[in-house]
């Protein structure tokens, strides 16, 4: 209702149906879900082997890839290739912290239910943000790998992008319905509480990251903070002009 | 009456049976000067897009592995595929094991690279050898034998294409990989305009000014002209049994050529 579907713009040459959903930069209520990642693929399935089996010992790197694609008697010795033709980045290690980025999004899928029965909008976007943040669990030691490269300026671009692609699915999820300009704010501020709180989890050494999940907390409560005061400036900032206005108006009127 | 089988020859319409024997002709009658035509026609694009592929496909023994990697070359004459393979898996990974079989129909142009390969590395190793080979059949190459099949510009002078690609997945191992440059259809309608006058009026008058063989020419462009579009090609590489990533292809100098992958599973 809020975000009226626009239709895509046919492609002049050759409009596929997979180019309309996919190129979908917003969510919609009028659209199926925009797929995040098709494990069947070939690529994905030898990524999601590494990601799953080798990231957690041998962190983000190729040996991690080359280990998977060995366990599934494949050799990159000739199907580097492969990942060349379909990635941006022609990283293999970029490669594996997107798909990192991308399934554990994907994860939040499976939250919907338990995220309903709670009461308010910033209470479900702690909650996919915690949910979201723990999935790093397994991970956490090589993180900080992950990190480094994402901000290379060659791959920050796909990096930034992935960001704003998952908080923008935790705004919708939980129930964002703004059509003005705090679509975008809120989806601003929630990267940045996100970003801050992965930071800070690099050096938690807390039981079950239970202080990561605290400092997310604080930085939503100066979110949220921030919002009454954004709101409220603007309330008395719209009052003030219109009563400008309307002041000049009747001073003009009386000539 | 039974009706005998055709094809098309540049835009002849022509007998399937003849079809090799005039392909030969054509190939027979440009072995010598092959590449100097080549840098003229493409005004030496040819060369970057023959190490383009070579550098995406990124092939080679890396320093941990066990195994060399069997390469084939397939309408490889010239070696430019095979030698830029090898030289990428040694300059890049140390790769002094891995072996290249160069097939081609044509054996003047076999000759032309095993010629060639004297100036090479490869120059009377074991590493290298060149056999006279039917891509369509490959006869000589047993099932499940290869890692890497590359076929550069050749694969649009087969009689049967599908014959071809179904061949490629007979011989690869499964996990190998078959790559194919080869001359496609620009897409933008105003480039093509212009690619389609300079191909029909320039090339055979430059065939005939430096070969002089205008007709040989005439058939290169016509065959171009005749190969099937990417999207065709990506989906008869699908039928071959291959899995193709992501779209399949790769356009080069807006699709004047493009690179097909494909993976047996």
């Amino acid at each position: 209702m809020l975000f009226r579907g626009s239709i895509a713009k046919p492609n002049l040459y050759r409009a596929t149906f997979t180019n309309s959903i996919t190129n979908r930069l917003f969510h919609t209520v009028y659209h199926a879900d925009i797929p995040i990642l098709d494990e069947s693929i070939f690529e994905n399935k030898i990524l999601k082997k590494a990601y799953e089996d080798h990231v957690p010992e041998t962190g983000f790197t190729e040996e991690s890839i080359k280990l998977a694609a060995k366990g599934l008697n494949y050799n990159l010795d000739n199907l580097k290739g492969v990942f060349n033709f379909t990635s941006q980045s022609k990283d293999l290690r970029v490669e594996l912290i997107q798909y990192h980025l991308k399934s554990c999004r994907l994860k939040l899928r499976n939250y919907h239910n338990d995220a309903n029965r709670l009461q308010t909008e910033t209470e479900r976007v702690r909650f996919y943000l915690e949910k979201r943040l723990l999935e790093n669990k397994p991970i956490i030691k090589y993180y900080h790998q992950a990190l480094a490269r994402m901000i290379l300026p060659s791959n920050l671009t796909e990096s930034l992008n992935e960001l704003h692609k998952l908080s923008d699915d935790i705004s919708f999820y939980s129930g964002d319905k703004s059509n003005d300009f705090a679509w975008y704010s809120k989806r601003f501020s929630l990267s940045g509480v996100f970003i801050q709180s992965e930071l800070f989890m690099l050096n938690d050494r807390s039981n079950n990251f239970e202080n990561t999940i605290e400092f997310m907390n604080d930085k939503m409560d100066e979110v949220d903070n921030m919002a009454y005061a954004y709101n409220s400036f603007e309330e008395w900032a719209i009052f003030n002009g219109i009563s400008t206005v309307n002041l000049i108006k009747s001073q003009l009127a009386r000539g | 009456m039974e009706q005998s089988k055709t094809t098309h020859f540049g835009f002849k319409t022509v007998l399937e049976d003849d079809k090799e024997k005039l392909v030969r002709g054509v190939f027979s009658s440009v072995a010598s000067n092959y590449d100097v035509m080549n840098d003229v026609m493409s005004m030496g694009v040819h060369r970057l897009w023959k190490k383009h592929l070579i550098e995406k496909l990124d092939c080679g023994m890396r320093p941990n592995s066990t195994e060399p990697l069997n390469f084939l070359d397939v309408a490889g004459g010239t070696g430019d595929i095979a030698f830029g393979l090898l030289d990428h898996a040694r300059l890049n990974y140390g790769d002094n094991s891995s072996t290249m079989t160069v097939a081609d129909i044509n054996p003047d142009m076999l000759s032309e690279g095993a010629k060639r390969c004297l100036t090479t590395p490869y120059a009377n190793s074991p590493r290298i050898n060149f056999i006279e080979q039917n891509g369509q059949t490959m006869s000589a190459i047993p099932d499940n034998s290869k890692d890497v099949y590359t076929i550069a510009f050749g694969i649009r002078n087969f009689t049967d294409i599908q014959a071809g690609l179904n061949t490629a997945y007979r011989v690869l191992k499964p996990g190998g990989i078959f790559a194919c440059l080869e001359f496609s259809h620009v897409d933008n309608p105003a480039l093509d305009y212009f690619y389609q006058a300079y191909s029909f009026s320039l090339l055979p008058l430059m065939g005939q000014l430096i070969a002089n063989d205008r007709d040989s020419y005439q058939y290169l462009v016509e065959s171009i002209r005749k190969f099937p579009d990417q999207e065709t090609f990506a989906g008869m590489i699908r039928k071959a049994g291959f899995y193709v990533p992501g779209k399949g292809y790769e356009n080069l100098t807006f699709g004047i050529a493009a690179i097909h992958i494909g993976v047996k599973l």
